[in-house]
């Protein structure tokens, strides 16, 4: 499926496009990239998490980008079977670099692959029923407030990017995340890490709008 | 531009479908905290199976008894629940032989209980840490030959894990 979609870039990579291409491309190519999160912010707005995050992206050498992602990490998740309720809404902070394979640097578009380190430091929120005792009757309960933690981890990032129109980017990732290191406390991993998604995942993506100068 | 389009509604199928597609429940399938004990020989350090019949009591926080466990025979193992409230746990030993005779040991366990969870979709549950354990043996007689030597933690951490926490060793007088 990833081909699928890959195979239509690449195929336009290698012909230079003739419609809404920018004036300035090149060895003249903008050379610093501002973007937007789309479905992180989507997510966040109808889903049970998400992020609101902001990239800038600057050449650096003809395939070469470096990259620093922003973002707010927010999640407000109740299960409907065991009533756990967990909140969180935090900073996090990517930086990286990315290479751009396609064959021809000037037609505008890219498929490139990077990497990231990413760290976050968060407090949630977690909360649910009383643990009730079988045997010894009593109920504990669960209810914790402001847990603090941090996460850092790696990011291999597959991505692609195109024109929209003049200076607006339409852009895609899929990123493989691996934890390198997690404060976890006696009640558990966390549910959600702002940036990374939640704890056990390990794929993520975005797809971001930007904008070049 | 109709192809740039094209190109585009693809990328945002292929990604919404790679990030929806995906969903797992990862809740452990054995679910019970128990605190796992085993039996070895006091003489020589052996794991032995006993041969008396084993049941363990309790008294609840309104104090009433409850049995843990009932009539085990020839075991070499066996797990018990744990009290929600950090504390000691006190269990009530009962050993008896086919001669009608039996004897009771007590065994305080000093625990502390943590609250934790695994995942949105599991249930909370109390893990525990071992933090002492003793027993308190009656002497081997013609009441029950065979007692509670002595009691050691192995496993402080008591969780989904039904791995060994505690060592009991019995000595038999006969």
């Amino acid at each position: 499926m990833l081909l699928i979609s890959v195979l239509p870039l690449s195929a336009q990579g290698t012909k230079a496009p003739s419609d809404t291409r920018p004036e300035s491309q090149g060895k003249h190519a903008p050379r610093f990239t501002v973007t937007f999160d789309l479905a992180g912010a989507v997510m966040c707005a109808a889903t049970d998490w998400g992020q609101y995050e902001i990239g800038l992206k600057a050449r650096v050498h003809e395939r070469w980008y470096g990259a620093l992602e922003l973002g707010i990490g927010c999640a407000d998740a109740t299960d409907a079977n065991t009533s756990l309720h967990y909140t969180t809404r935090a900073p996090y902070g990517r930086i990286g670099c990315d290479y751009n394979f396609l064959r021809r640097t000037d037609t505008g578009h890219r498929l490139y692959g990077g990497l990231r380190v990413a760290y976050s430091p968060f407090a949630y929120d977690i909360s649910g029923p009383d643990i009730e005792d079988p045997v010894w009757g009593g109920n504990t309960p669960f209810q914790y407030a402001d847990v603090k933690s941090h996460a850092l981890w790696g990011e291999a990032v597959v991505g692609l990017e195109t024109y929209i129109w003049r200076f607006v980017r339409l852009g895609w990732t899929v990123r493989y995340r691996v934890k390198c290191s997690e404060k976890k406390q006696d009640i558990g991993h966390a549910w959600y890490i702002p940036g990374y998604g939640k704890g056990k995942d390990h794929f993520g993506g975005t797809m971001t709008i930007g904008f070049e100068f | 531009m109709f192809n740039r389009l094209t190109f585009l509604v693809k990328v945002a199928v292929t990604s919404l479908v790679l990030l929806c597609a995906c969903t797992s429940i990862d809740c452990p399938l054995d679910n019970v905290v128990e605190c796992t004990y085993a039996l070895y020989d006091s003489k020589s350090k052996a794991p032995m199976q006993l041969a008396d019949t084993l049941t363990v009591s309790t008294v609840k926080a309104d104090g009433a008894d409850t049995i843990l466990l009932n009539r085990l025979v020839g075991c070499r193992d066996f797990a018990l629940p744990m009290r929600h409230v950090s504390g000691a746990d006190t269990l009530l030993f009962r050993l008896s032989n086919t001669w009608q005779q039996h004897a009771v040991d007590t065994v305080i366990i000093a625990q502390e209980a943590v609250p934790y969870y695994e995942d949105l979709d599991c249930p909370a549950s109390i893990f525990h840490t071992l933090i002492s354990a003793k027993a308190i043996s009656h002497q081997p007689s013609a009441t029950s030959p065979v007692t509670i030597d002595s009691i050691i933690i192995t496993r402080p951490q008591v969780t989904y894990d039904n791995i060994e926490n505690i060592r009991i060793y019995m000595h038999a007088s006969y």
